[in-house]
């Protein structure tokens, strides 16, 4: 009998250490999420559905020239992939030039991008298997656009900081291959969550094979219809301490459920029928 | 005159007897000048680069940093590679290998660019693909010729990354335009670096960034040297070329070569020395004067910021050569009064009355010389021009005044006293007594046979007359290195097969945003490019000239199914827009190498041969033409880069050259007029100095050296140290003329007595000038070659021509001789 409530408490002791020890161990594992859960999570946040917005980029060179860009997006979730169509509204020279992306979330399936120029009067698909172009001349690679295939990343949990009074993961993101950095533009990634809503608040980006840093700030954040919305981004490039480029990128008039926005909008024939 | 000369004298015989009784204190006080101006040296800094031929404040230059500023750095590495094949699956795996090194290993790396990575377009179907070249390797024979002709067939390519004919291909390595000092950050750093919570958008932080250092231009330099040694071999030949190596091995070769020359120079001194007076003394004591002169001279240098050129690095040997002449001709009479008169402070007092004005006056004309450099607009010349002066001075100031100082507080030994008693008379030394006789030899042919020295003498002018219009300006610092080094093979390679490696740099300015998108602009850039592309000068062509709009053309030709009729300029605005748009969609940044952000500017690049400056000036001025006619009428255009550098350095150093003789002439003939109180007299004596010049010009031109930033030197230089001989030639020959009345016994008793100080520092000049034989540098070689040349020519200018001259003046002037009878 004894025996029995000692054998009991020795286990119950046994278990209760392993527990605490295990707490105080390994934190990550046992109480909060790892990096690669709380990015799971950041994927998996709802973005909005059927959109329309009106985006302003303005570009800003080393010297402070700034370049303005109008945009109208729509945008759409097909299941598990994104389809996007964009058109210039200004500068005039290049208004209702339009681009239409699907962006898929199989791994290892590349996106299809298609090009119309109103000048040219015709549609050119765009092999866009490099997704470390810039996005229209900005800050902004394509693969800042679009989700990462999770599994091709190695995610760690650097710790827990704070962002303009606001609590965040600060996370490391390394691609796993090579082939990944090249293709993404970037070999490194360190980026903070908000722990209230998943949002990607601020990011760091090591370009692949050059001595640059990219930082993405997001200014401001709004929930409209229960979404929260990166109304203001900016991007800067720098070497070291010197600014190379900037960007700054707005969201307007962002509207979600749309009824025009369906999948007969993202076709060819939409394309180059303009605004 | 004759009386404000003898005040002098005195003056500077006073000061000798002050010195000598107070000699610790001058010690003291010297020593503290020569420390706190010698404390800067370690701070000095070197520059060998082709915008270090013009001043900060030059326009030329301020208009070449501000294109750099704008596009990045234009000088580029070009590694020439000429394998059996370049169109082959091996090869095409040991350039990508050659290509990652680099891509890892460098530093201050901005981008490597070769066939492995460089951009491509093309249409396939209804598709556009902008792409890297080889994103896809080619797997058969098949795939490899398709390759091949894709390559050849663009105008990009060509001339560029692959020869004409395919045989040779290049990997061309760009560093920063702008310096990393101070960049070095680790994660933590970046990270904290990122966020400021400014709206301003304004990015001012950037105003003035630093230009690449020397240092950092060498890292990137010996880096990919290492690189290219790792990789060659006999089936990969790599050939380096373009200007940071330049500018790496010239610095190179300046840093092995300066000590050498210092060493060398003391050596040489040293020898002379231990001839002349054989006692320590005499060895130790005006070596430690020269030197303590120098390392205060280039303190100063330092001090000011005044950064070390391929021609400043002449100084140092420089002044210790002329620096040595100065207390020797002290030490001789110093000595000599010693011997004779036994009494240290009246032989200090003797040596600086009897010497002091005439050394002063020698190291005046030395520093008119070369401050006669000052004007010129070539900075480096300038600079020597300004230091080196300074330096001689304070050469002079040390002698007069430290070296005093030290004879009076170090002991005299006693053996080579002794032994000079015994050599009573001034012509007993054994080695010297050949000298002497030569001398008298000299001056009494001289005396006897006028006009037959003076014949001779017109004769070697005429000759030398023309020789010296053979002469042409030339600025190549690829040339300076020897013509075995590997950069000048490299330079040859790159030159031949690939239409070189330099470049003229226009940027046209239109001021209004996306000016530069007009068609009808583009259509003038086009124009442009056809022009230039078929422009030759004797044997100067351009090989490549580009655009932005030739990624317009390029992107339309793809756009429309690759049909080569569609290689045009759009007329549609909106369309060259778009397709701007695109390519700037395609994720490379070449665009911000051809045009600036608000497209305003544009940038055309005109790829050349490496040559000679000299060359290019018909071909500037034929491209110079057809710019003002097709962009005069737009807001500004720049004409920049590397070439019309160069040719303003040629432009600069021939106004600099007439500037400086003019007033190195003018300058040294009012010294010689004021030091002889004699007008007339003063202007003759002058013919024994500019003759040598001419020589020495004559020479250079009948050898075919050119005329370059280090050569134009010699004749400032020259006439700054051959006048020496004449000032103490005409000094004492006129106080011996005044005493004996007999020009015969005046200049036999002048050649003999500081005749032996003359061929002495003649000698001891003209080795200072020899020893640049031994630089790795050929301008150097010619420049060392030439000055001695014109030293020694100029030391027979006085003991042959100025006697001559002076026989037939002074038998002509019945006013002066008293007694008639000398026979």
């Amino acid at each position: 009998m004894m025996s029995n409530k000692i054998i009991s408490n020795t286990i119950s002791i046994t278990i209760f250490s392993i527990l605490i020890s295990g707490t105080t161990m390994f934190p990550e594992k046992v109480f909060a999420l790892n990096g690669r859960e709380i990015m799971e999570k950041v994927n998996a946040r709802d973005t909005g559905d059927r959109s329309i917005t009106e985006m302003e980029m303005i570009l800003i060179d080393k010297k402070g020239n700034k370049r303005v860009r109008k945009l109208k997006t729509f945008g759409l979730e097909k299941g598990k992939d994104s389809l996007s169509l964009m058109f210039f509204l200004s500068p005039a020279d290049v208004r209702n030039t339009g681009f239409l992306t699907f962006d898929y979330d199989e791994s290892g399936k590349d996106d299809d991008q298609w090009l119309f120029l109103p000048a040219l009067r015709k549609t050119k698909r765009i092999a866009a298997g490099d997704k470390s172009g810039s996005f229209m001349g900005s800050d902004l690679n394509y693969s800042d656009m679009t989700s990462p295939d999770l599994n091709l990343y190695e995610y760690t949990l650097m710790k827990e900081t704070e962002v303009k009074g606001q609590k965040v993961w600060q996370i490391k993101s390394v691609p796993k291959t090579k082939a990944e950095a090249e293709k993404s533009g970037y070999s490194k990634s360190v980026v903070f969550i908000r722990q209230d809503n998943y949002v990607m608040i601020r990011g760091v980006r090591w370009v692949h094979k050059k001595k640059r840093n990219k930082y993405l700030d997001v200014r401001k954040l709004e929930k409209i219809d229960g979404i929260w919305v990166s109304t203001e981004l900016h991007v800067t490039t720098k070497s070291g301490k010197k600014t190379l480029h900037k960007t700054i990128l707005k969201q307007k008039n962002v509207h979600f459920n749309q009824d025009e926005v369906n999948e007969d909008l993202f076709s060819i024939r939409r394309l180059e029928k303009g605004l | 005159m004759k009386q404000i000369i003898q005040k002098i004298e005195s003056r500077f015989e006073q000061m000798g007897r002050w010195i000598h009784v107070h000699p610790k204190r001058v010690i003291l006080v010297m020593l503290l000048f020569f420390a706190i101006l010698a404390s800067n040296l370690p701070s000095i800094q070197v520059d060998t680069s082709t915008e270090a031929f013009f001043s900060e404040n030059d326009q030329t230059r301020i208009a070449y940093d501000k294109f750099r500023e704008q596009f990045g750095r234009d000088e580029i590495v070009l590694a020439l590679i000429h394998p059996q094949k370049v169109f082959d699956i091996e090869f095409l795996k040991k350039l990508k290998a050659f290509h990652d090194d680099l891509e890892e290993e460098v530093p201050h790396l901005d981008e490597v660019q070769s066939l492995i990575n460089v951009t491509a377009m093309r249409g396939e179907g209804g598709e556009l693909i902008i792409e890297e070249l080889m994103a896809d390797w080619p797997e058969d024979d098949a795939g490899v010729k398709d390759l091949k002709e894709r390559v050849l067939r663009n105008k990009f390519y060509r001339n560029f990354l692959v020869s004409e004919d395919g045989q040779y291909t290049s990997v061309v390595i760009r560093s920063n335009a702008f310096s990393d000092v101070g960049k070095d950050m680790d994660q933590e750093g970046i990270l904290e670096e990122g966020f400021s919570d400014e709206e301003d958008i304004s990015l001012s932080d950037n105003d003035n960034p630093q230009l690449l250092t020397e240092e950092e231009n060498s890292e990137f330099v010996e880096a990919i040297q290492a690189l290219a040694e790792r990789h060659r071999n006999s089936e990969f030949s790599i050939d380096l070329g373009g200007s940071p190596v330049m500018v790496h091995d010239l610095k190179k070769a300046m840093f092995s070569d300066m000590p050498v020359f210092v060493l060398a120079s003391l050596g040489v001194i040293a020898l002379l020395l231990v001839i002349l007076f054989r006692r320590l003394s005499g060895l130790v004591l005006p070596i430690l004067t020269v030197i303590f002169s120098l390392l205060t001279a280039l303190g100063l240098v330092a001090a000011t910021g005044t950064k070390m050129t391929i021609v400043m690095q002449i100084l140092p040997s420089f002044l210790l050569a002329v620096g040595i002449g100065y207390s020797v001709h002290l030490l001789v009479i110093y000595y000599r009064h010693l011997r004779d008169h036994g009494d240290k402070g009246e032989a200090i007092a003797f040596a600086m009355g009897h010497s002091g004005l005439a050394i002063l006056i020698t190291s005046l004309t030395t520093a008119g010389g070369l401050l006669s450099f000052v004007p010129v607009k070539v900075a480096p010349v300038s600079d020597l021009g300004l230091f080196g002066a300074a330096g001689v001075l304070l050469c002079v100031f040390f002698t007069l005044v430290l070296l005093p100082a030290l004879l009076s507080v170090l002991p005299e030994g006693k053996p080579a006293v002794v032994a000079d008693k015994l050599h009573m008379q001034d012509t007993s030394r054994p080695q010297l007594s050949f000298a002497d006789r030569m001398l008298k030899g000299c001056g009494n042919f001289a005396v006897n046979r006028p006009w037959t020295v003076i014949v001779i003498s017109v004769l070697i002018a005429l000759m030398s007359s023309f020789g010296a219009a053979q002469l042409r300006f030339s600025h190549n610092p690829v040339a300076w290195l020897p013509d075995d080094h590997s950069l000048r093979n490299a330079t040859d390679a790159i030159n031949d097969h690939m239409k070189g490696s330099a470049a003229i740099e226009l940027i046209v300015e239109r001021g209004e945003e996306n000016a530069v998108k007009d068609p009808e602009f583009m259509k003038r850039l086009d124009e442009f490019n056809s022009f230039s592309e078929g422009t030759s000068y004797n044997r100067i062509s351009v090989g490549k000239s580009s655009s932005v709009v030739d990624v317009v053309k390029e992107i339309n030709q793809v756009l429309n199914e690759d049909r080569e009729e569609f290689y045009r300029v759009p007329l549609d605005r909106g369309m060259i827009a778009q397709e701007l748009l695109l390519f700037e969609n395609g994720g490379t940044d070449d665009l911000e190498n051809l045009v600036n952000t608000p497209f305003s500017k544009a940038r055309v690049t005109l790829k050349t041969t490496w040559v000679d400056a000299n060359q290019y000036t018909g071909l500037l001025l034929k491209l110079e033409r057809k710019i003002e006619e097709l962009f005069g009428q737009e807001k500004s255009y720049v004409v920049t880069g590397l070439i019309p550098i160069m040719v303003k350095t040629i432009t600069f150093l021939m106004e600099g050259m007439l500037i400086s003789y003019l007033i190195a002439g003018v300058v040294i003939t009012l010294l010689m007029i004021f030091l002889l109180a004699d007008f007339r007299l003063g202007l003759w004596s002058m013919i024994p100095n500019f003759l040598p010049i001419l020589t020495g010009l004559g020479v250079m031109g009948m050898l075919d050296l050119p005329l370059d930033a280090m050569s134009i030197l010699v004749g400032s230089i020259a006439i700054g140290l051959a006048v020496d001989d004449t000032v103490h030639f005409m000094h004492n020959f006129l106080r011996n003329q005044h005493i004996h009345q007999d020009v015969q016994v005046a200049v036999e008793k002048t050649l003999t007595s500081t005749g032996r100080a003359m061929l002495l520092t003649t000698i001891v000049l003209s080795a200072g000038f020899f020893i640049f034989i031994i630089s790795s540098m050929n301008n150097l070689i010619s420049f060392g070659l030439i000055t001695g040349l014109t030293i020694i020519i100029a030391l027979f200018g006085d003991i042959l021509l100025a006697p001559a001259m002076m026989a037939l003046i002074y038998k002509k002037r019945p006013s002066n001789s008293i007694k008639k009878e000398t026979l």
